[in-house]
């Protein structure tokens, strides 16, 4: 039995064990940003060959079964994801984000929402990756801790990213899991702009400015684990509103996303407006 | 035991309710229910002003000076305010109205 490298999702570590080198060498591609030297405790997915194709264990229970290799380790870092993201450890935001300059831009916002299509946009230019789904931040100083998981794109934004293909090496057949240069990950930051996308095919590419008491409300909904977390989050988030710009974000056309936050970055003072 | 919500009536902030504000406008969380609300800064003034000990007519005198608004207006709308706060289960009336600060009316012009 081979095993990969450790990794660690947010405060999740596992490792992968599988009887041939392709899974290994998969996984340890894919979660390549993740790769730790820690020597604390982690758990142990473990992929094996089956009759159809693959199974998929955590800690020795059954997790998941796939024909294809590469929907199984796609439903490896899905459920490596849940694991990361129900931890208190920090304080996690359903939401993409990058990072220029060592400024931090937040996107919360549910399934669908153009989180992942917008931060490939984003990281195709000069911000570097914080996460596609899941923005930590510190308890204490609000600090966001990069997550560099696979970057997932749905079938519906293939078409704006051709150049991933080729380095998409896991999900299956209607997603594609890329992993992130190295040199294309953020480092730790503050957070400077929340804005909350929402996909409106050929709708009109917007920002408008958004009150902090109803960018708080936003916040709290697309907060993991919000309800268990209760008043101590919603004191966080309201000390980040604060200190951050927030807008409504409709995105329909990603390009023009890209460029309005480009406008946010080289100036980011809240203005009463802006659109393309 | 169920208060009329007027002028006598004291109203406190909800045990298990927690306020944050941002901007003059408040979010309360009510934990019990496992529910948010979004306050109007109208609402959010008023929502300061309860301690447990003030009566509506009290608050309602006090910032009917500072805002140098008649009482008989910031009154109607404090009542209104505080209705529906109690509706919502984030708003208690104290429990002894007796010991309470009496209303306290702004004199007559």
């Amino acid at each position: 039995m081979l095993v990969s490298s450790r990794f660690r999702a947010l405060t999740f570590r596992f490792d992968v064990a599988a009887p041939s080198v392709e899974p290994i060498a998969c996984c340890e591609r894919l979660f390549a940003n993740l790769a730790v030297a820690s020597r604390a405790p982690i758990h142990h997915y473990r992929i094996d060959d089956a009759d159809t194709g693959y199974e998929l264990r955590l800690d020795g229970h059954l997790i998941g079964q796939a024909a294809e290799l590469s929907r199984l380790v796609g439903d490896l870092a899905a459920d490596a994801n849940r694991h990361a993201v129900s931890s208190s450890a920090t304080l996690t935001l359903h939401a993409g984000g990058v990072e220029r300059d060592g400024v931090g831009f937040v996107f919360p916002g549910a399934s669908q929402a153009g989180k992942s299509t917008l931060v490939a946009g984003l990281t195709r230019g000069a911000f570097r990756y914080v996460s596609d789904e899941a923005v930590a931040l510190d308890w204490r100083t609000l600090a966001i801790r990069p997550y560099p998981k696979p970057l997932g794109l749905d079938r519906g934004s293939w078409e704006l990213f051709p150049e991933l293909e080729r380095r998409a090496c896991a999900g299956g057949a209607d997603e594609w899991l890329v992993p992130v240069d190295a040199d294309a990950v953020a480092s730790p930051c503050r957070v400077a702009v929340v804005a909350f996308p929402r996909y409106e095919k050929a709708a009109r590419t917007s920002l408008e400015p958004l009150r902090r008491a109803e960018a708080l409300i936003e916040l709290t909904k697309n907060t993991f684990r919000f309800d268990a977390l209760g008043r101590r989050a919603l004191r966080v988030l309201g000390a980040l509103v604060r200190e951050v710009d927030c807008y409504h974000f409709v995105i329909g056309d990603v390009d023009d996303a890209c460029t309005l936050v480009e406008e946010l970055a080289r100036s980011p003072r809240r203005s009463d407006a802006a659109s393309t | 035991m169920t208060h009329a919500v007027d002028e006598s009536f004291v109203p406190a902030r909800g045990d298990a309710v927690y306020a944050v504000e941002v901007d003059g406008e408040a979010v309360l969380l009510d934990e019990e229910r496992g529910r948010l609300h979004l306050l109007s800064a109208t609402a959010t003034l008023v929502w300061r002003c309860f301690d447990g000990r003030a009566s509506i007519g009290a608050i309602v005198a006090d910032l009917s000076d500072i805002l140098g608004v008649d009482y008989e207006t910031v009154l109607a709308d404090t009542l209104t305010v505080v209705g529906q706060l109690v509706d919502e289960g984030l708003v208690r009336a104290v429990e002894a109205p007796s010991a309470a600060r009496p209303p306290r009316r702004r004199p007559e012009p």
